[in-house]
This record gives C-alpha cells, sequence and structure tokens, in this order.
C-alpha cells in the first residue's frame, strides 16, 4: 500500500448554516454557494492537506457546524 | 495638614510569560543544510507575510532555526580597522536600518486568548527591539482588554522604529480564536513597514489573505516545497543518521517516505536495526499495511533496550526535560523489583546525549543542552505506547512524579509551579495541584506572584477549592487585591463557610476572615470596620511570624491615617515594615514604607518619608523600583527641587509600566508630573499628562481616580481664574453645599478657593470652619494621647492657633 500524503486535490465541504458573502476572502479558491436547504457548500482546489485543514479550522472557529468534506479528484476538472 | 487619597494598590499585573516560548530554537549541528529554502525566506523584504504550512514532521521549525543562524551570522559587520570618518554616520545608519531583528514565539492552545497572545507578542517584539515604548501594553491592563488599541499602538510604534523585525508565530495552528485571528488580520493589515510576520504551522494560518496573496505580498512555502529532495535525502541518510545505503534502497526509501522528513527519519532509525538486508527491508516497509507513523514509531521504540525503552515512556509525558527531572521521572525503574533488577541504571543525563547522539527525536531547546524535548510526533508515539503497554494508572503516577518535581524546584523559580499544576491536572489530579499551591501561596503572594496564584487557582475545580477553606481565602485575597471584589466577596463566603463547619488545622487560618476584611474595609475608608477586624485577626493569629501580621499592621496604619492619627498610622505601619522585612515578605515591605512615606509627607517629615521609601528597594527597573522612586518624585516636588523630581517620576513610572501593571500608581504618577509640569511652567504639558492619566481611568474603570483628576484639573483652573470651569466641575463632584466631609479635603480647599475667588466669602469659610473643626478634634485626640511626651508643649501651641482660627473664621460667617 502506497502512503500517500495527498497534494493538490478538488474538495467539497457542506456546513450547517448560510456562510455571507464577507468570508469569501477568508476561504481563497473556494467557491461558496448558499443552498436552499439552509446549508453552504464550500468547494474548489485544495493545494494540499494542510491548505484542507486551514479551511476546516475557519469553519471550526467560526462556529458552523460541519456537515460533510468529501475528496472529489485529484488534479483539475 | 492636607490628607492626600492615598493610592491603594490594586495589583493588576498581567500573568507572567513563560520564558521558554520566547526563545528560538537553537539550530542543531548534523543536520542537512537547506540553503535554497533559507534563501527563500530570506526574501522577506519584498513581502508582508511568510508562511510554512505543513503537516507535522516537515522541518518547520528547523528550518526557521537555520535561517535565524544564517541570518546572525551574515550580520555581523566585517570590522578590519577603525571605521571611514566621513560617511561614518550613514554607514551606521545604514547598519540599523538594515539590522535585522527575530522576534520568536511559540504558541501552544492556552495561547488563544486574545490578551494572553498579544502579552507573548509584545513581548517577544521588545527582545527584538527593546527600544519599544513600554506602555504598548497597557490596553491589555484592563478587565475588558482592548485588543484594537494594542495593534494599533503596536503599528504606530513599528512605523516609528529604524530597525527591521521579523515576527515568527511558531505553531500557529494552534490558534482557534477568531477574535484573535481578526487582531492579527487588523495588524496585517496595517502593515506597518518594519515589521514582517512569519506563520509556522501544521495548516493554513485561518486568516484572509486574498488581497495580499492578489498583491504578490504573500510569500508561502509548503509541503511540497519542504520535502527532501533526492539529494537532500541522501545527504540525511548518510551524513546525519550515518547510514550507507544503496543506491536502490535509497530510491526505494525515498518512495515511499516521498520525501518526508520526519518520515524518513524514522525509517532510517528502523534500518540502522536492520542492517542485515536493506533492501529488503525497504521493500517490507512497504508492503506494511499501517501508518507510516505509527508503524515505525512503535518498531523504533520496541528494538529499543530495554533500558531506553523505558527510559522514552517514562519521560514521554515530560513537555519538556532536563537530567535531575528525568532522575526523579524514572525513580521507580531504578530500582530492583519483584520482576527483577532495576531496569534503568544509568544517569538520565547520559541517556540524553546518547538519544540526541543517535538522533532519536530528541531536541535540544536551550544552547547549553540542559533542557530536552521530544519531537512532537515521536512524543505522541511514545505516549500511545506508554499508554497501551502501562496503562492509565501508571501515567497519572508519572504525572504525579513530574508535579512533584517541578513544585519543589520552583522555591528557585516560581513559574515553575505552573508546569507543576499542568502535570496535576493532566493526572486528572487536582487534589494534589490543591495541595502543592497551599503551603507555597503565601511566600508566593509576598513575592508579588499575584497573577500566578490567580491562573493555577482558577484552574482548579470550585469543588475542590471549596473543600479547602484556608485555600479558598487565599484565592479570595489575591482576587481582591487584583480588583476583581465581587469574586474576592464571594470565595471569602465559601471560605467563612466551610471553616464554620470545620475548624481548619492549622490555626492561623481561623485570622484569614478578619485580616482580609480588615484590608478590605480600607479601600471603602472606613476606618472603624478596619480596626475591628484588624484587632479581631490579631487576637486570632498564632505569635508566629506570618505574612499577615503585616497585612493587619498595615490595614491598622491605613485606618490610623483616615482619622488623622498620624502617630499611631506611622506606628503601625513601621511595625508592618519591619515585620515584613524579616519574614522575606517584599511585596508587605514596599506596600507598608510606601504608605508610611506617605504618613511622613502628611507630617511634613519629608527625610523620614524619604528612608521609608529608600527601604522599600535600591532602585532599578522592578515594582519595588517603580514605587521608591515615584515616591522620591514627590519628596523631591515637595522640596522644590524639580529636576530631580522629574526625572524619579519618570524613572520611576517607567519601572511600573514595564511590570505590566500597577494602574493606580501609575495615575499617581501622571498626576506628580502634571503638577511638575506647571509648577515648571508649562501648563499645557500638565493638562497633556491629566488626559493621559484620564484614559486611562476611564479604561480600566477608576472612578476613584478619575475624581483625583478632576480635582486636579479644578485647582489648576482655579489657579489661572477660570472659575467657571470649577463651578462645572463642583457641580458634576457633588460638593456644592454638601457637608463637610474631611475624606474630601483636597476637593473641599480647592472648592473653597475658588468660592473665595468668587467673592463668595461664607461658602468658602463654611468649607475652611468644617475642616479646622476636624483638624481641632484631631489635634485634642493627640494632645490627650501625648500626656507624657515632650511635644506636648508644641502640640499645645499648634492646637492655640488652630482655635484662635477656627474662632476668627466662626465671626467673619
Amino acid at each position: 500500500m502506497e502512503h500517500k500524503i495527498a497534494g493538490e486535490a478538488f474538495y467539497e465541504i457542506r456546513i450547517e448554516g448560510h456562510l455571507g458573502p464577507e468570508w469569501a476572502g477568508w476561504f481563497e479558491e473556494l467557491t461558496i454557494t448558499r443552498a436552499p436547504d439552509g446549508t453552504t457548500l464550500l468547494a474548489g482546489m485544495v493545494a494540499d492537506q494542510a491548505a484542507l485543514h486551514g479551511h476546516l479550522a475557519r469553519i471550526r472557529d467560526l462556529a458552523m457546524p460541519l456537515l460533510t468534506v468529501a475528496y472529489q479528484r485529484a488534479r483539475g476538472p | 495638614m492636607t490628607m492626600e487619597r492615598l493610592a491603594p494598590t490594586a495589583a493588576n499585573s498581567v500573568t507572567p510569560l513563560i520564558a521558554a516560548k520566547l526563545i528560538a530554537p537553537p539550530a542543531r549541528a548534523g543536520l542537512v543544510a537547506r540553503p535554497g529554502l533559507v534563501a527563500r525566506l530570506g526574501g522577506w523584504r519584498d513581502t508582508a507575510v511568510t508562511i510554512l504550512s505543513a503537516p507535522a514532521g516537515f522541518g518547520k521549525t528547523t528550518l526557521l532555526s537555520e535561517w535565524i543562524a544564517a541570518a546572525h551570522s551574515a550580520g555581523r559587520p566585517a570590522q578590519s580597522g577603525p571605521a571611514p570618518t566621513q560617511g561614518a554616520e550613514e554607514a551606521a545608519g545604514a547598519l540599523a536600518s538594515n539590522a535585522l531583528h527575530f522576534a520568536w514565539l511559540s504558541l501552544d492552545a492556552e495561547d488563544s486568548d486574545p490578551a494572553r497572545f498579544w502579552s507573548y507578542v509584545l513581548a517577544a517584539m521588545r527582545r527584538a527591539a527593546p527600544e519599544l515604548p513600554a506602555d504598548l501594553g497597557a490596553p491589555l491592563w484592563a478587565p475588558q482588554p482592548q485588543i484594537d488599541a494594542v495593534v494599533a499602538a503596536l503599528a504606530n510604534a513599528m512605523a516609528a522604529l529604524p530597525a527591521a523585525v521579523v515576527l515568527v508565530l511558531d505553531d500557529y495552528h494552534t490558534i482557534s480564536n477568531l477574535e484573535l485571528h481578526r487582531s492579527l488580520a487588523a495588524l496585517i493589515d496595517h502593515r506597518p513597514p518594519g515589521l514582517h510576520l512569519v506563520l509556522a504551522g501544521r495548516a493554513d494560518p485561518p486568516l484572509p489573505l486574498a488581497r495580499l496573496r492578489a498583491r504578490g505580498l504573500l510569500q508561502t512555502l509548503r509541503a511540497d516545497d519542504l520535502r527532501f529532495s533526492a539529494d537532500e535525502t541522501a545527504a540525511f541518510l548518510s551524513q546525519t543518521m550515518g547510514l550507507e545505503l544503496s543506491a536502490a534502497a535509497r530510491e526505494a526509501l525515498e518512495r515511499y517516505t516521498e520525501g518526508w522528513p520526519a518520515g524518513l527519519q524514522l525509517a532510517a532509525l528502523w534500518l540502522r536495526d536492520h542492517p542485515e538486508a536493506a533492501e529488503q527491508s525497504v521493500t517490507a516497509l512497504a508492503d506494511e499495511d499501517r501508518y507510516l507513523i505509527e508503524f515505525l514509531a512503535e518498531e523504533v521504540i520496541l528494538r529499543q533496550s530495554p533500558e531506553v525503552q523505558r527510559f522514552l515512556l517514562d519521560t514521554a509525558l515530560l513537555d519538556r526535560m532536563c537530567p535531575e527531572l528525568c532522575d526523579y521521572v524514572t525513580a521507580d525503574a531504578r530500582r530492583p523489583s519483584d520482576e527483577g533488577p532495576a531496569l534503568i541504571t544509568r544517569p538520565s543525563g547520559e541517556i540524553i546525549e546518547e538519544l540526541e547522539r543517535r538522533n532519536l527525536f530528541v531536541v535540544p531547546l536551550d544552547v547549553r543542552h540542559e533542557w530536552h524535548r521530544y519531537h512532537n510526533l515521536f512524543g505522541d508515539a511514545l505516549r500511545r505506547q506508554l499508554g497501551r503497554q502501562r496503562g492509565p494508572h501508571a501515567v497519572a503516577r508519572l504525572h504525579r512524579r513530574a508535579a512533584a518535581w517541578f513544585a519543589a524546584a520552583s522555591t528557585e523559580d516560581a513559574a515553575l509551579l505552573g508546569e507543576a499544576l499542568r502535570h496535576a491536572s493532566a493526572g486528572k489530579a487536582y487534589d494534589l495541584g490543591a495541595d502543592l499551591i497551599l503551603p507555597r501561596a503565601d511566600q508566593l503572594g509576598a513575592q508579588g506572584h499575584i497573577g500566578e496564584l490567580i491562573v493555577w487557582l482558577s484552574a482548579l475545580p470550585e469543588a475542590v477549592l471549596s473543600a479547602r477553606p484556608a485555600l479558598a481565602m487565599r484565592y479570595a485575597w489575591v482576587l481582591f487585591l487584583h480588583g476583581r471584589q465581587g469574586e474576592a466577596a464571594r470565595w471569602l463566603a465559601i471560605g467563612e463557610a466551610g471553616l464554620a463547619e470545620r475548624p481548619d488545622p492549622d490555626p492561623l487560618t481561623a485570622a484569614l476572615p478578619d485580616a482580609i476584611k480588615a484590608t478590605m474595609a480600607t479601600t471603602r475608608h472606613d476606618d472603624a470596620a478596619t480596626l475591628f477586624h484588624a484587632d479581631r485577626a490579631a487576637a486570632l493569629l498564632p505569635p508566629d511570624e506570618s505574612v499577615w501580621q503585616s497585612t493587619i499592621e498595615i490595614a491598622r496604619g491605613l485606618a490610623h491615617h483616615v482619622r488623622g492619627e498620624a502617630r499611631e498610622a506611622a506606628t503601625a505601619l513601621q511595625r508592618a515594615a519591619d515585620l515584613a522585612a524579616r519574614t522575606g515578605n517584599d511585596y508587605g515591605n514596599m506596600i507598608s514604607n510606601w504608605y508610611l512615606a506617605q504618613v511622613r509627607l502628611g507630617q511634613a517629615r519629608l527625610d523620614e518619608a524619604a528612608r521609608a521609601l529608600r527601604r522599600i528597594a535600591d532602585g532599578g527597573n522592578s515594582i519595588y523600583g517603580g514605587y521608591r522612586d515615584t515616591g522620591l518624585a514627590r519628596i523631591a516636588y515637595d522640596r522644590d527641587d524639580l529636576p530631580a523630581a522629574r526625572a524619579l517620576a519618570m524613572g520611576g513610572l517607567q519601572a511600573l509600566e514595564a511590570t505590566g501593571g500597577q494602574p493606580r500608581m501609575i495615575l499617581y504618577a501622571h498626576c506628580l508630573l502634571a503638577r511638575l509640569a506647571r509648577a515648571s511652567g508649562d501648563p499645557a504639558a500638565a493638562l497633556t499628562w491629566l488626559d493621559a492619566g484620564e484614559a486611562i481611568a476611564q479604561r480600566l474603570d477608576l472612578s476613584e481616580d478619575l475624581e483625583i483628576i478632576a480635582e486636579l484639573r479644578a485647582s489648576f483652573a482655579v489657579a489661572d481664574g477660570d472659575l467657571d470651569e470649577v463651578d462645572e466641575w463642583a457641580e458634576a463632584a457633588g460638593l456644592v453645599d454638601a457637608e463637610v466631609d474631611v475624606r474630601r479635603e483636597a476637593d473641599l480647599l480647592t472648592l473653597a478657593r475658588a468660592q473665595a475667588s468668587r467673592g463668595r466669602a461664607d461658602k468658602a469659610l463654611r468649607i475652611a470652619g468644617g475642616l479646622l473643626a476636624h483638624a481641632e478634634a484631631a489635634l485634642k485626640r493627640q494632645c490627650d494621647v501625648d500626656r507624657h511626651s515632650g511635644n506636648r508643649a508644641a502640640l499645645a501651641d499648634r492646637l492655640e492657633q488652630l482655635e484662635a482660627a477656627h474662632k476668627k473664621v466662626r465671626s467673619a460667617l
């Protein structure tokens, strides 16, 4: 089994609640979509695991409940 | 006789800082040099912020240490003869402006509190740039710390400095406070020219950096940048780890670890113990199903000798270790048991040296290699192994041993008690923690460690405190000294209730409620209550000396002072000072001598006042020096030696500000400097001092000091003939037609002068009459007490003069 420390990858993160547009600057490179079901989707290319955890830390510190974190694919579309 | 309002000592010092967090880890020999990466870091002048963001074990901290060491050796100017005379100043200036200083701060989860974080940042900045103003941290002293003000002040201060500072915040991923992130973002927005920020951590810092990045002002080094290249891997394996491998084995290892330095090191350690068939081993590694770190760490640990293994596990819980601490913590393993002979026989110092030599993840914390710690990942693995192999009871026992060692060592260094308590908490041994603090609490308070005591005691569960009335009441005491009256009252009540239920074996405890109440009464200027409680406390105190004796005598002295009984006040305060000196109670010594000096000032006995102040300290930059010099400044002012007064006042103020607390004394100094400015013919400067003082008092909600400042303004207004301003002030202060209360003597005299200037003789005389009556009564009391002293004649004279004056006033009305 290869132990990979993942490089660039496309991730989708879903959180409970709507994230206002003023937070866009805090989540670089992620597209923020407010869904009608009251959740927000943050999606985009993430440089590496450290960048992903940076996004997760922001969400943690905003106290918005984390619903899903999904790895979609490596490299861009 | 003017009765000044004394400045009680609500000590409001910020918690002490752990020095180790402010010291950059030393660069280590034998590691692979990474000049390319160091050069990238060296390009900091073109950017505002540098980010090192990579998981644990990528060598972020190591790289930063390498960079700092390189910068320091490069910065030494080559001096080969006298500097050229022409342009020497420009050269020196260029050197200074190119001078690069590093401010280092190692963060942990406890630093997620904005006030604490910024206290540490300021301390780190001051180590790098000592010329930063001493009162930058003033907005942090308030009960509601004002972070924006600190950030703005820091940005402005940096803009004024010629030197450049690189502020390194290591392990920023431990910070999880949104307000803190925002405040750091604000500092970055300010972008003071001389400040460059380096944020290192395991995740991208959660800050809004998009704008910086868009403008090319952000530099980032990520995991991919920090991975070992093929050359670096080769150098690491042969140079650092002393492994000679075939090219094939090396490549296999590279593929397996993907250049992750920590993984490479672990794999190399593992391989070193498998010298037989390196290539097969590496292939076998690649077939392992478990996570690299988990597998390798366990393997590496289990392959050590029984002695080293036991040592590693016993010391796994320590955040940092020195030989003596390790000897103590491993004591059980050094004794033969039922299972066999002692497991550990070599001194810990030797074992640590061996671990370091063999690159077994032991990292030195200082240049002298007195203290070491385990690298995070390895330490984590050790702790997991410890839990698995020996179980929770062993873990708790090890924490307790560490706590005991640190507690014993704390007699030399009070900050170590904090580490003791952290271990006690980690071992869930809160009772142990409480029992460690209690016997040391009084001495710690006497040495002025009030802030620490508050932090340590508030970390204990309430149930543990409530079960110990002796400790609960000391908690009340330190809370009171910090101006947290409500909480102090609550814990005093809890302590008293506990005492009522079950008397404490220590007789001293019974006296505490009254001793504390006596001091609490002094801040209300309630002389009757003060003396009542002081007498009761004195009756209950055991005869052997303690810090509480001087506390009681200080309270007595203050009560007498409020009553105008100067001689009794001086006697009590002198007794307090002597007691304090005898019991090594530096803090009590300072307070009692300070108040004694105030009493002597009231008696116009300036020499004795100065003598009292000189007993506080030899001078210098501590809180003691601050009190001493501020007091001596006042005496110089009374003697009309304005230059000396100003020098002493400025020195005292700086010393006080450097302590990060003592706001009421600082305000006293501001008022004195205002008076000095006026006396030197600079009324504008006087108002500046008052304005500055008022801002501090408002921020910290110190109402009594606001009143004092207002009265001082009014007295200046009287002197300037600006009587409308005085009228406004008198209205606001509720003095107009009020009862003559001698505790507001200063206010009343100012008002009387104003009324007289306005031609309102009746009002002026009413005040004067009231104050004279009180002075007469006090003097009469002195005469009665002094029946047999030689002073009697002089006192009787004064009394006659007073009575004559009073008669005049009464007839004029």
